[in-house]
């Protein structure tokens, strides 16, 4: 079956509703009807995860609708008033099963909003017969400084040549630029200072192999604190989980590149910021610690027999609480003088008119620099891998981890200086490496965390003893995982230092 | 996806009526619907404003395909869509009766609109002809508007045998009643006698001038008057019949 012909125009300034539909007049006979004025709002999350899967949601009334970029409607959620922020507060329904996917842990957040005053004109045959459909569209903004005029016809199946009739007498009347519900929605951002696509958590910073060492540290930094600068708010306003880690990879990515660029920037400098970050890592770490085990509670619970998910419930009741306390002090820290202070002072530091003197590796050339500083890393990752055996203590592992950490890092930031294609590859074995160290990790702070708080519960109560079979019963999924994490290792560092991979870094970076 | 004959040996039971009201309102909820208008009179397509195109007949219908898609028409309101009738379908059966596997060449035609729409509503002519038999095999649910009279019981159980007869799955019927005058006893009784009973809805149809005035204002009841006793017990119907789609999933 042929899909229906849609399509948009802009109205041209000199024709309102009133002259278009007067005109239309002398043509055709039509039924007029106008719409109550509705707002449209716009939602997405932080990071455009929708735009970025081709759809765009917006709430107009009490309707949800969700269309593709091409404005074709996907789906609709009628008659809600609530607002909604994270997929699983919609009720249940084909618009949350698309959505949840999609947003995961990310929160709605309103990109902007806009009145559309709208009217529609039926084109009528003979018999009375709806042959065509005309929509006219106003879209003004809130403050009501701006206005566009969006002119819509729409094919009724079977009568195409009323379509082609209509749209004829439309060009006559000189509306021939066409308009998308792109155009809508930019109109719409417009006000908010937003626009698609403008945040990525990704990080992506081209450098150039000529550049001066310095010249590439200072790109990195002032990405990375812009990428700081964007979440803030996002963290302050607690709106979901992900704008604190964002920032906080953007915080440790600039620890990570004023070890790993040492002398490029003046020593006392790196010295400095180095403890400041660090201090910034500090104030904002219990939230996320406490973000990790609450956005972990479902698979938790999956993991314990039904009888003791009660005592489960008090566990995570009582981290929300936690995380409340934690929440208030972090941001607390965060509108105090130190923290303004640290950001302010490195921004300026950053600035291109700053004329930031160039420490004794400054001038270098950043395509050798990155060689060095990949090939140092490697080789050490490689050195203390292969001494890892299945008695070593569990702390080398951790500082193995970091080790893959630090490798990772400089991969990144020098990733536009290789072959791509390459680099992918060999970034896609580190991640395997750096996924079982990982879950090594996550497991054994589990553990210590949960061990913790079993020392501190009081006995008595029926309460503390539903908590403590809870705890007893995650402590021992954990550990069995946890032992599971370690046996692999050394498949995986066997299976990561292998003479392909070898081959494949040697290809990469010549050494 | 389901399809949704309405259906009675008698004339004159309510089976436009409901079949435009029902489709309606399952447009109205987000399905995509068609509407078969499979009655020669027409009378579906007459309430649209549709009349079917001068070169589709009978034979266009049974030769499926694109000669049938090119036919459908869009209504006058969102995701309801209308094959009209035409007179021609008055020798349906006969044309039928020249086709290999003649009880299921309604299947065949349906088939390719299947993927189309979530919801194919065909109100069929009274009789039991070839035609209906093509119909029954074709439709998930057959929905039987009956009026609570000791003839239409008769014809019920006419129904009923001819089924066991051809074998055709029993669970596909069910019965409401429709145009029912709640002040003659008989009604009353009738509908005593079944209520409760399997395969027939609770929600019934009363006898109402709003629905005759679908003739008139050539719109679903619906839409001339939405509030109206008719337009609510529409309403309960369709909710009935949309669990029973659901479940048949």
């Amino acid at each position: 079956m042929q899909p229906l012909h849609h399509i948009a125009w802009h109205l041209p300034d000199a024709l309102d509703f009133q002259d278009l539909r007067l005109s239309l007049a002398d043509r055709f006979a039509y039924k007029h009807e106008t719409d109550r004025k509705r707002v449209c709002r716009w939602y997405d999350t932080f990071d455009w995860r929708l735009y970025r899967s081709n759809y765009i949601l917006t709430r107009e009334g009490q309707d949800w609708i969700l269309r593709d970029l091409a404005g074709k409607k996907i789906d609709m959620l009628r008659g809600s008033r609530k607002i909604y922020r994270f997929s699983q507060e919609f009720p249940e329904s084909s618009l949350r099963d698309r959505l949840a996917p999609i947003l995961s842990v990310r929160a709605l957040i309103e990109l902007g909003r806009a009145d559309i005053h709208r009217e529609r004109l039926y084109i009528l045959n003979g018999d009375k017969k709806t042959v065509a459909q005309i929509e006219l569209k106003k879209i003004v903004s809130q403050d009501g400084e701006r206005q566009s005029a969006i002119i819509h016809l729409r094919e009724i199946r079977g009568y195409s040549t009323w379509m082609k009739k209509v749209q004829k007498y439309l060009l006559d009347l000189n509306i021939r630029e066409k308009a998308t519900v792109a155009d809508v929605l930019l109109f719409i951002a417009e006000g908010s200072g937003r626009h698609p696509l403008d945040y990525s958590s990704k990080y992506d910073v081209p450098l150039d192999p000529g550049m001066t060492a310095l010249d590439a540290a200072l790109r990195i930094y002032r990405h990375l604190l812009t990428a700081i600068r964007k979440n803030e708010q996002g963290v302050i306003d607690d709106i979901d989980s992900e704008f604190l880690h964002d920032l906080r990879v953007a915080v440790r990515r600039t620890r990570s590149a004023l070890t790993l660029l040492k002398g490029v920037l003046d020593p006392a400098i790196e010295q400095r910021f180095k403890k400041e970050f660090k201090y910034i890592g500090a104030i904002t770490g219990p939230v996320r610690d406490l973000d990790v085990y609450l956005l972990s509670r479902d698979s938790y619970s999956q993991y314990l027999p039904g009888r003791l998910r009660r005592g489960l419930d008090i566990f995570f009741d009582d981290l929300a609480g936690r995380r409340r306390r934690e929440q208030r002090k972090m941001v607390r820290a965060m509108q105090g003088t130190r923290y303004r202070n640290i950001l302010d002072e490195w921004e300026s530091i950053l600035a291109p008119d700053a004329e930031t003197a160039a420490g004794r590796n400054g001038n270098i050339p950043i395509g050798e620099l990155a060689g060095k500083i990949i090939h140092k890393r490697f080789r050490r990752l490689l050195r203390d891998g292969k001494k890892i055996h299945v008695d070593t203590p569990d702390e080398e592992l951790h500082r193995l981890r970091i080790e893959c950490k630090k490798l990772r890092y400089s991969l990144e930031f020098f990733s536009s200086l290789y072959e791509p294609k390459q680099m992918r590859q060999f970034i896609r074995q580190l991640k395997m490496l750096q996924d079982n160290l990982g879950d090594f990790n996550d497991l054994s702070v589990q553990q210590n965390m949960l061990a913790d708080l079993l020392s501190h519960v009081s006995p008595g109560t029926v309460k503390s003893r539903e908590l403590a079979a809870a705890l007893g019963g995650l402590m021992t999924g954990l550990f069995l995982r946890h032992r599971d994490v370690r046996t692999r290792f050394e498949n995986t560092f066997a299976h990561f230092s292998r003479k392909k991979n070898l081959a494949l870094y040697h290809a990469l970076f010549g050494r | 996806m389901a399809v949704i004959a309405v259906y009675n040996i008698k004339g004159g039971v309510g089976k436009t009526a409901t079949s435009v009201n029902l489709a309606y309102l399952s447009a109205e909820s987000g399905n995509k619907t068609l509407l078969c208008d499979m009655d020669p009179q027409g009378s579906a397509s007459y309430y649209f404003r549709i009349k079917a195109p001068k070169k589709f007949n009978a034979g266009k219908l049974l030769k499926g395909g694109k000669a049938v898609v090119k036919n459908i028409r869009g209504t006058d309101y969102p995701d309801l869509d209308l094959l009209p009738a035409d007179f021609t379908y008055r020798n349906l059966d006969l044309a039928l009766d020249d086709f290999k596997k003649s009880t299921k060449r309604i299947n065949a035609i349906l088939k390719p609109l299947i993927k189309e729409y979530d919801h194919i509503f065909l109100d069929c002519p009274p009789n039991i002809t070839l035609l209906s038999e093509n119909i029954f095999n074709a439709a998930d649910i057959l929905l039987i508007p009956f009026i609570p009279t000791t003839l239409s019981l008769l014809s019920f159980q006419q129904l009923l045998n001819f089924f066991k007869k051809t074998g055709i799955d029993k669970k596909k019927l069910h019965v409401f009643f429709s145009m029912v005058e709640k002040r003659k006893k008989m009604h009353l009784d009738m509908m005593a006698r079944f209520q409760g009973r399997k395969r027939v809805l609770k929600q019934h149809v009363p006898f109402l001038a709003d629905v005759e005035k679908m003739g008139i204002f050539r719109k679903p009841v619906l839409e001339i008057a939405p509030n109206s006793p008719a337009a609510r017990s529409y309403r309960l119907l369709w909710r009935e019949v949309e669990k029973i789609v659901a479940k048949r999933k």
